[in-house]
């Protein structure tokens, strides 16, 4: 146990050699964590630099704010800024509550096997890599693509759903929906298993309904997760789903649907020695991320002072 | 009426399954059809007659299994190489995740630590902040990672969400267990190896799941970090495929008979890249359930 007693230098010495070994344990996990996240951290100052390299990220010339300048400047970055930000609302709208939704009805069922068999079907979209999804939602919803045809024998005309730029977005929002549907559920589905029972039977002895159920024991139970949820969505929120763009932008919708990650990757691992404006443009994309986790957590602690991430 | 418990609802007499209960599982089922159906047809595409394949249609029931299009794959250059590179990579990166990840739960989990607070803020600002992908890139590209296998899975060993959800876990072990290996002699690794590991069973189980099917189905990662064909693993093989108009990216080995329509190409290179963790995943279930409840909610 912890002495109360004042400790001398030396108890406290002795006090972390005992824990030493814990130390010696996390040693790998920290070097992980500064090669790989706190460098690339402090690698972003190459966003103010004219980045070489010859001279390195820590030893290329500082250049101030001259990349901040064009970038704020550029069509470009108002374009794909603002089609990040679209898709993200868009992702956010669809793909978080219904998640929600699905868990409330599944949580109904009343037969345990046959929920089992469907939750587990759920689950199949999610474990299927984006290249392979994006392949079958080309056979289905390409100009060609069954669904199509199927309109067509209707006497209906085709729909573009990949190749038009106003219902590009909506396409990928929904099919990002129903690929993690299942498994974005399945948060809310633990947190109800772990609803106390006793709580809906005392509610069925005062005569609650199902609904009325719902509403004041369900919702309450579920309601700190879904603020925790939401945060922690809203941390890459800005990344809109990149593997996804990356594999189902195509030339016609092109302008309209690159978001700022694919630009990113176009403008600075595509072309030659564009590090240092691609990082400025990636650094805009944190700030706007930051700015909207922290917003987000100051917001769910306002309604509830336990709630929030931090 | 309604009650949440599965158990419950099945011994209580008060209970009625009513028109409301039908409607519900019949939009759940419509749900998971759109789900299943396409890997449905995919299989069945992969494994009907050529002649079947050309006439189409919304579910082509084989009217007998022909795997020549499996045959055609497997033969073809590219995807032998293919799958071995994501083989290794998804079994040593799955390795390197965990031993990382459970070292720093097991650490994380211990609240009398002195400093385990800072080590706690030192993990949550990389859940909230990050160099972006042009810093990372370079930092890979100095280590002289570039086009190498270790590219794929060094740089993302960590999850940092399932290292918090792993020190939950590892916190709802009971401290009388601890206490009583410590009173054997027991080190703290010794308790690490011996008494953290073997209880965490279920929630290495779904770590194991989350970390292999990540990579697994990694396409960016490979595509920003790997130059040489023979090094590409299996999902950008697949992306090939489908961006060129010829059947393969690959070397056409037969020549004396016509290959297989590029349909059931496809189809049958999805099966063989997708099989593995589909026929895993439904095992592995009710430990991914159970560590995410005992992890995410105690937390």
């Amino acid at each position: 146990m912890i002495p109360t007693a004042p400790v001398s230098f030396r108890q406290k010495l002795l006090r972390l050699g005992k824990y030493k070994t814990y130390y010696i344990m996390f040693f790998p996990v920290a070097l992980w964590y500064i090669i790989f996240c706190y460098i690339p951290m402090a690698g972003v100052s190459i966003a103010f630099k004219d980045f070489s390299f010859k001279a390195g990220i820590f030893g290329s010339e500082w250049v101030g704010l001259k990349h901040i300048n064009r970038m704020l400047s550029s069509r470009d970055f108002r374009r794909v800024m603002g089609n990040t930000l679209e898709l993200s609302a868009l992702r956010i709208l669809i793909g978080f509550p219904f998640p929600i939704i699905f868990a409330l009805m599944l949580n109904e069922v009343r037969f345990p096997k046959t929920k089992k068999a469907l939750q587990t079907i759920s689950y199949l979209p999610h474990f299927v890599s984006w290249v392979v999804i994006s392949g079958i939602l080309f056979s289905f919803f390409s100009s060609g693509g069954f669904v199509n045809q199927f309109i067509r024998r209707l006497g209906g005309q085709a729909i573009p759903f990949m190749s038009s730029e106003e219902l590009f977005p909506w396409f990928l929002a929904l099919s990002a929906l129903w690929k993690e549907l299942g498994w974005n559920a399945i948060i809310y589905l633990a947190t109800l298993s772990s609803i106390d029972p006793q709580l809906y039977e005392a509610a069925m002895i005062d005569g609650a309904g199902r609904w009325k159920q719902l509403i004041h024991i369900t919702f309450p139970s579920i309601r700190s997760v879904v603020s925790i949820m939401l945060i922690l969505s809203l941390t890459n929120v800005l990344s809109a789903g990149f593997d996804q763009v990356l594999v189902m932008i195509n030339a016609a919708v092109q302008s309209s649907a690159e978001t700022i990650d694919y630009y990113i990757f176009r403008i600075g691992v595509q072309r030659v020695n564009n590090y240092s404006y691609a990082t400025a443009n990636g650094l805009a994309k944190s700030l706007i991320s930051l700015v909207l986790v922290v917003t987000a957590n100051w917001g769910a602690k306002k309604i509830d002072p336990e709630g929030g991430l931090w | 009426m309604m009650d949440q418990q599965p158990t419950l609802a099945n011994k209580s007499p008060a209970m009625k399954i009513g028109w409301g209960d039908y409607v519900n599982l019949g939009l759940i089922i419509l749900i998971c059809v759109t789900m299943l159906y396409p890997f449905l047809y995919l299989l069945l595409l992969s494994l009907a007659p050529i002649e079947q394949v050309a006439q189409g249609g919304f579910l082509v029931i084989p009217k007998y299994i022909e795997l020549e299009s499996y045959r055609y794959v497997l033969r073809a250059s590219g995807i032998g190489k293919a799958y071995a590179v994501t083989i290794t990579v998804t079994f040593l990166g799955t390795l390197l995740s965990l031993t990382l990840t459970s070292l720093g739960a097991y650490v994380l989990a211990n609240r009398r630590l002195p400093g385990v607070d800072v080590l706690n803020v030192f993990l949550i600002i990389t859940m909230i902040f990050n160099g972006g992908m042009i810093p990372t890139y370079l930092v890979v590209k100095s280590l002289g990672m570039i086009d190498t296998l270790f590219a794929m899975f060094i740089p993302n060993a960590m999850n940092t969400f399932w290292l918090f959800v792993m020190r939950n876990f590892v916190r709802s072990i009971p401290d009388t267990l601890f206490e009583s290996a410590r009173l054997d002699g027991c080190g703290e690794f010794g308790i690490f190896t011996r008494i953290v590991l073997p209880v965490s069973g279920a929630i290495l189980a779904s770590l194991t799941l989350f970390y292999g099917v990540g990579f697994w189905n990694q396409y960016f990662i490979p595509l920003m970090y790997i130059n040489s064909t023979p090094k590409q693993p299996l999902q950008v093989l697949i992306r090939s495929m489908y961006q060129s108009t010829t059947s393969m990216t690959g070397s056409v080995v037969m020549s004396d008979t016509l290959p297989p329509p590029v349909e059931s190409i496809r189809a049958a290179t999805i099966i063989l890249a997708t099989a593995p963790i589909l026929t895993v995943y439904p095992f592995l279930q009710k430990y991914f359930t159970k560590g995410i409840m005992v992890g995410a909610i105690k937390g």
